[in-house]
């Protein structure tokens, strides 16, 4: 004889599948957990590198100001025209899935060979705002890993907890709930085998 | 007895003197609130014209650059028109640091294969220029561009390229045609009567744009012992002895002070020490100009009636025009007057 219990039957055959379920589903929670530990720990990893980010910010300013000095110095045109004996500057975004997280490095194709600039001035504010451009996409870098793995880490535990919290538990229950089904049809199976047994050994119950 | 014509020019060269901006205007356009003011404040005498003719609207550190780089040109070709003779022959050839620059600026492109059109360069007739600009212009490379400095004063410039090839950049070609610039505008001066004083003045400036540029490189980390094999030639344009300047060469930058102390240039030494010591490549190039400058002028002063303030003369018309443009572009900029770096 079998029950109805939240749209699967306690039957022997469906303990044995949920007890398998959850075993998998537990399975799957662990694999969740080193995925959320693992990615804590890689934005822990990368959180120091975004401190940076006012160092960065003020050599960039630093850099801008010397431009400014500079530019007011030597003019426009000799900017202009020391520019073009520069090549151009080519970076490349290569997408990259990390456990299921997208995201995305910054490799630089070609360099600008700004050491050409025959102008000392231009070539010197040149370098430094080249050096902290550098720098700032280092940092933009790092910064899109960290909002992907951030945003990825809070998916990752709210699926840990629902599996913890909620679809573990309500398994549990069904497994347990089927056992109890099955023992007590056990039970009521064993209590009638031997009512009939007993009936035809002409015993008076 | 001096000859007439000399007697013109230099009468005529204290006459347009007195159309440049002083100290005191300096002064005042580095208060002015704004660059509309400043544009009307400097919109007189020789500037009237090209700067009432920008919309005002259009008035920007680049537009007034322009106007005030046309101005520059106007008054260096001017002053051709006005001499005669061999100072014509001198001022004439003096002139030709126009062409180097758009020289310099095809050559610029050229080497790294951009485009580069007559926009880009500074105007000036034809007539006033050695070089076929336009077929440097349609030259399709490098090579090419510098193909057509070949019938040009400025052919010896050639052999400098091997050294921009090899440091990548083309620097040493126009570090060569600069040379040869100067190696005329001197050769020029000396056959001028009286003209030792003028050629001294050129070898002055000479030697200051190549201390700036050996100490700028050094400063950068970059490469200068290949100049060695010039040292002769570079040295008879400069107040040093060739043996100094090797050792100019080979020093390291603040070592390189010390040489300086051993030749004609001990007095830049003052000027341009703190910028070395400091790093700095922009102080360093406006310490280098602001010495260059004090040393024009006291030496103009103390030859008021030889060729040299002519030559003076030449040199204010370049630097009203860089203080114009830096006062241009820092009020654009929103830059401190005491911020202003004015010669």
């Amino acid at each position: 004889m079998s029950h109805n219990i939240m749209g699967v039957s306690a039957a022997r055959g469906t303990l044995l599948a949920m007890r398998q379920q959850l075993k998998f589903i537990k399975k799957g929670k662990e694999i969740l957990e080193m995925k959320r530990d693992r990615i804590a720990g890689e934005l822990n990893q990368l959180l120091p590198e975004v401190r940076n980010r006012i160092v960065v910010e003020d050599e960039l300013m630093e850099a801008y100001n010397s431009f400014v000095n500079a530019l007011i110095k030597v003019g426009i045109e000799e900017f202009m025209n020391n520019s073009k004996v520069v090549s151009e500057f080519r970076v490349r975004l290569i997408r990259k899935l990390v456990m299921g997280v997208e995201e995305f490095d910054i490799e630089i194709e070609s360099e600008p060979n700004v050491s050409a600039i025959p102008n000392p001035v231009v070539q010197d504010i040149a370098m430094k705002l080249y050096n902290a451009f550098l720098k700032m996409i280092k940092l933009a870098e790092t910064e899109n890993k960290i909002e992907a793995l951030a945003l990825d880490l809070m998916n990752t535990a709210r699926k840990v907890n629902a599996l913890d919290k909620i679809v573990i538990p309500m398994y549990e229950d069904l497994v347990r709930y089927i056992e109890d089904r099955l023992m007590e049809d056990m039970l009521e199976e064993f209590v009638r085998t031997k009512y009939i047994v007993t009936r035809k050994k002409g015993v008076k119950i | 007895m001096m000859r007439p014509d000399y007697i013109y020019i230099i009468t005529r060269a204290h006459g347009l003197s007195t159309h440049l901006f002083t100290e005191d205007d300096y002064k005042s356009f580095v208060r002015l609130p704004d660059i509309v003011s400043f544009a009307e404040a400097v919109s007189k005498g020789d500037y009237i014209r090209k700067i009432g003719s920008i919309p005002r609207e259009q008035i920007n550190g680049k537009t007034l650059a322009s106007a005030f780089g046309e101005v520059y040109v106007e008054r260096f070709l001017y002053a051709i028109k006005i001499s005669s003779g061999k100072v014509k022959n001198f001022v004439d050839m003096f002139v030709r640091r126009i062409e180097i620059e758009n020289i310099k600026r095809i050559l610029r492109a050229k080497f790294s294969g951009r485009a580069v059109s007559e926009e880009d360069l500074i105007k000036v007739p034809r007539e006033f220029t050695y070089v076929n600009i336009v077929a440097m212009l349609e030259s399709p490379t490098f090579d090419d561009a510098l193909y057509h400095l070949t019938p040009s004063p400025y052919k010896e410039a050639i052999e400098f390229s091997q050294y921009a090839k090899s440091i990548g950049s083309p620097f040493p070609v126009e570090l060569g045609i600069e040379t040869e610039y100067f190696r005329r505008v001197v050769n020029t001066a000396s056959k001028v009567k009286k003209g030792r004083e003028v050629e001294k003045l050129l070898k002055v400036e000479y030697g200051t744009k190549l201390i700036y540029y050996i100490l700028s490189i050094k400063i950068l980390g970059g490469q200068v012992i290949y100049l060695e094999k010039y040292s002769d030639k570079m040295s008879r344009l400069m107040l040093i002895e060739p043996y100094i300047f090797n050792d100019f060469i080979r020093a390291k930058e603040d070592t390189a002070l010390d040489v300086l102390n051993r030749s004609g240039y001990k007095w830049i030494v003052k000027y341009i020490e703190e910028s070395v010591l400091k790093r700095s490549v922009s102080d360093l190039y406006y310490w280098s100009s602001k010495a260059f400058k004090e040393y024009a002028e006291s030496y103009a002063a103390r030859n008021p009636l030889n060729l040299v303030f002519l030559l003076w003369y030449l040199y204010s018309v370049e630097f009203e025009y860089r203080n114009l443009y830096t006062i241009a572009l820092a009020k654009e900029l929103d830059v401190k007057p005491e911020d202003i770096p004015i010669l």
